[in-house]
C-alpha cells in the first residue's frame, strides 16, 4: 500500500504571460506614479524624503498662519487681508527649490542609471516618456503651486470668509487653479530644460535657481541703466507667471506693459523651454 | 576525436524563408570619429546565438541598434520584419537585459519587475511579476532594494524584468557576469530553455566557455567587424589556413612524428615525450585521414589523440588575431 504525501514538484521552467494586455496609457501613469513617489521619496531613505517634505510644509505655513489669525481676530479686520493673488509670492520660495530638487531628480537620473534605455527598450516613444514626466513634476508642483491656496479657500470658507455666494466662489477656484497651473507649467518646463541639458543632476539644479536670478538681474540692470522701457522687465523670468498671474485675479500687475505682452512673453517662454526638452530628447543617444 | 566542449543543444529547425526575427544589414555607426559598428550583416533565427567579442567590440552598440534604442549611422535593422526604430508595437515583443548595474537601486525587485511589465502593457504585470522572479530564483516577496543585492542577483533581476511580457525576442548583454557557477547553469539552462521554446535569444558575451555553453550559433565581432559567423564547429572547419594543434600519445613518439611529417601534411611536430608528441597541421582533414595508417606502417601503436584547440578560445583567439 502506497503512502500519500502532500507533496509538489513545481515546474520553474520559462512560462509566458497568459494574461490581458493593456493600452500605452497604462505604461505612462506607471511612469507618471513611479516618477511621482521617486519625487517625493516614496519607499526611498528618509534622507530622500526631507527636501519634498520641507519645501512642500513651507507652502502651507503661511496658509495656517492666515487662518490661525482669522480664527481669533474678528472678521472685519481679517476680511482686509485676505489675499489670494499675493500668495503666490509667499509660495516662490517652495516653488523654486522643489523645482530645483525634482526636475532633475526625475530626468537627469534617468539618463545617468540607464533607465532611460530601459524605458526607451519598451514600447513608450519619447514623447510618451516626456509626457508622463512633466506630468510628474506638474503634479508635485501642484502640492505647493495650487493645494495650499485650495486650502486656504477652504478654510476661509469654513470660518465665514469665503467668497459670497456660489458664482464668487466657482470664479475664485477657477483662478487659483489656473493660477496653479500657469506657475506649475512654467516650473516644469523650466526644471526639464535644465534637466535635458546636463546628466548632473547638481548642474541641473544649479542652473534652473542660476538662469532665474542672472535674468532677474539682467532686466533690472536694463531696465535702471539702459532705460529701454517696461518691456525689458519681461525678460525677468521668475517675474513672468507671477504678473500673469495677477492679471488673471485682476490685481495690480507687476510689469507696467499691456496684457498681450505679458502673456505673449510668457507663451514665447514656455515655447522655448518645451522645444529645448524636446529637442534635446529627439537628438539625445541612449549610450547605456 | 572528440571536441572538450561542453554539450550544446541542437540548433533550432530553419525558420521559413521571411520569417527571420531579426535581420541586420550592412550596419554601422560611429560616434564622431569613433567607429563603433562597422558594416555588419547577419540574420538570427529563433534559438539562441552567441554575441561574441571583446570588450570594446561592439556587441553592445550592436544590440542597442538591434533594440532600438540607438540609431544606426548607416544600415538598416529589421525585428520580426519591422523597423525597432519606428516601430513603438514592435519594441513591446523585445526584451533587453542591459549591463547597466544601477537601474532604480532603491526599488524592491517585485517592484522594479512590475514596472517593466507595465510598460509593456501588462494588466496583471504584478502576477507576470511574481511568476517570472520564481523563475529566476529569486523571492517576489524579499523587502530588500535591489541596492542591497549581490551582483548575481541583480543580474536576475534585470533577466526577470526582461522576460516579464514574454518577449519573442530576448537581447541580453553579458547575462551571465557575476553569476555563481550554480546561477550560471541555471541561468544557461534558462536561456537554452527559452531558445528551445522557439524565443530568438541574442546573448553577448567576452567570455568564451559561456558562449560555448549556451549555444553552437555564434557570430564573432572584433573591432566593430563581423569576424565570423556560423556554427562554431562550422567556423572551426571553415578555417583551412588556420594551424591546429593536436596532442598524439603513442608508443614512439618520435618515430612517429617522422613519419607523419613525411606523410601526413604535418606542418611541425614537437616530442615532449617518449610516448607524447604535438603535432601542428594546415590540413587536420588529410591528418584525421592518414594517421591511423602511418601509425601501422610505422608499427608505432596509438593511445590517444586529442585536439588542443578545438574550443572557442581557440578559434576567438585565431579570429581577432588576425
Amino acid at each position: 500500500m502506497s503512502t500519500q504525501t502532500e507533496a509538489e514538484i513545481f515546474d520553474r521552467g520559462y512560462r509566458r504571460y497568459d494574461g490581458e494586455r493593456s493600452g500605452v496609457g497604462t505604461a505612462m501613469r506607471s511612469v507618471w506614479l513611479n516618477s511621482i513617489q521617486r519625487a517625493l521619496g516614496l519607499r526611498r531613505k528618509f534622507r530622500f524624503k526631507i527636501v519634498p517634505i520641507v519645501t512642500i510644509l513651507l507652502a502651507y505655513i503661511p496658509a495656517l498662519a492666515f487662518l490661525g489669525i482669522a480664527v481669533i481676530l474678528p472678521s472685519e479686520l481679517v476680511g482686509e487681508t485676505v489675499d489670494y493673488a499675493g500668495y503666490y509670492g509667499l509660495i516662490s520660495i517652495s516653488t523654486l527649490l522643489l523645482t530645483a530638487f525634482v526636475g532633475p531628480e526625475l530626468l537627469s537620473t534617468d539618463r545617468r542609471t540607464g533607465m532611460f534605455g530601459l524605458y526607451m527598450a519598451s514600447p513608450l516613444t519619447r514623447t510618451h516618456y516626456l509626457t508622463a514626466k512633466a506630468s510628474a513634476l506638474a503634479t508635485v508642483l501642484f502640492l505647493v503651486t495650487l493645494m495650499p491656496l485650495l486650502f486656504l479657500l477652504l478654510g476661509y470658507t469654513f470660518v465665514g470668509l469665503g467668497p459670497e455666494g456660489f458664482t464668487n466662489t466657482m470664479i475664485l477656484l477657477g483662478r487659483i487653479i489656473a493660477g496653479g497651473l500657469i506657475l506649475s507649467s512654467f516650473m516644469t518646463l523650466l526644471g526639464m530644460a535644465a534637466a535635458t541639458l546636463t546628466n548632473r543632476q547638481a548642474f541641473a539644479s544649479a542652473g534652473i535657481v542660476m538662469t532665474l536670478i542672472a535674468s532677474s538681474v539682467l532686466a533690472n540692470v536694463m531696465f535702471e541703466v539702459a532705460e529701454v522701457g517696461d518691456a525689458v522687465l519681461l525678460a525677468d523670468l521668475g517675474n513672468l507667471p507671477n504678473d500673469a498671474i495677477q492679471r488673471l485675479f485682476k490685481t495690480s500687475e507687476i510689469i507696467d506693459v499691456p496684457s498681450w505682452q505679458s502673456i505673449g512673453a510668457l507663451g514665447g517662454v514656455l515655447t522655448l523651454l518645451a522645444a529645448i526638452v524636446i529637442w534635446g530628447y529627439q537628438r539625445m543617444e541612449v549610450t547605456k | 576525436m572528440t571536441s572538450p566542449s561542453a554539450p550544446t543543444p541542437a540548433p533550432p529547425p530553419p525558420a521559413a524563408p521571411g520569417s527571420e526575427p531579426i535581420v541586420v544589414t550592412n550596419l554601422s555607426k560611429w560616434f564622431g570619429d569613433v567607429v563603433a559598428v562597422s558594416d555588419i550583416s547577419f540574420t538570427v533565427w529563433p534559438g539562441v546565438t552567441a554575441l561574441l567579442g571583446p570588450n570594446g567590440a561592439g556587441k553592445s552598440t550592436a544590440l542597442r541598434m538591434i533594440a532600438g534604442l540607438t540609431p544606426p549611422s548607416q544600415g538598416t535593422v529589421s525585428v520580426l520584419g519591422e523597423n525597432p526604430r519606428r516601430d513603438t508595437a514592435v519594441r513591446g515583443r523585445i526584451g533587453l537585459v542591459s549591463q547597466e548595474e544601477h537601474l532604480f537601486q532603491e526599488q524592491r525587485a517585485l517592484d522594479f519587475v512590475t514596472l517593466a511589465g507595465q510598460l509593456n502593457h501588462l494588466s496583471d504585470a504584478e502576477g507576470a511579476a511574481r511568476k517570472v522572479l520564481a523563475t529566476v530564483e529569486l523571492d517576489p516577496d524579499d523587502k530588500r532594494p535591489i541596492a542591497s543585492y549581490s551582483k548575481g542577483m541583480r543580474q536576475r533581476v534585470k533577466l526577470a524584468q526582461a522576460l516579464v511580457h514574454e518577449p519573442d525576442v530576448l537581447l541580453a548583454d553579458e547575462p551571465l557576469t557575476g553569476l555563481d557557477p550554480r546561477q550560471r547553469l541555471h541561468m544557461i539552462k534558462l536561456i537554452q530553455d527559452l531558445g528551445a521554446s522557439g524565443v530568438c535569444v541574442v546573448v553577448s558575451s567576452h567570455v568564451l566557455d559561456e558562449v560555448e555553453r549556451l549555444g553552437s550559433r555564434v557570430l564573432v565581432i572584433a573591432q566593430g567587424r563581423m569576424a565570423a559567423q556560423g556554427d562554431f564547429h562550422g567556423i572551426r572547419a571553415l578555417m583551412d589556413d588556420r594551424p591546429h594543434r593536436i596532442r598524439v600519445r603513442a608508443s614512439d613518439a618520435r618515430e612517429l612524428g617522422a613519419q607523419l611529417l613525411a606523410h601526413a601534411g604535418v606542418r611541425g611536430v614537437s616530442v615532449s615525450a617518449t610516448d607524447e608528441l604535438e603535432v601542428n597541421t594546415d590540413d587536420v582533414e588529410l591528418f584525421r585521414a592518414r594517421i591511423a595508417s602511418v601509425a601501422k606502417a610505422a608499427d608505432v601503436r596509438l593511445l590517444e589523440v586529442q585536439p588542443l584547440d578545438d574550443d572557442l578560445e581557440s578559434v576567438f583567439r585565431y579570429l581577432v588575431g588576425r
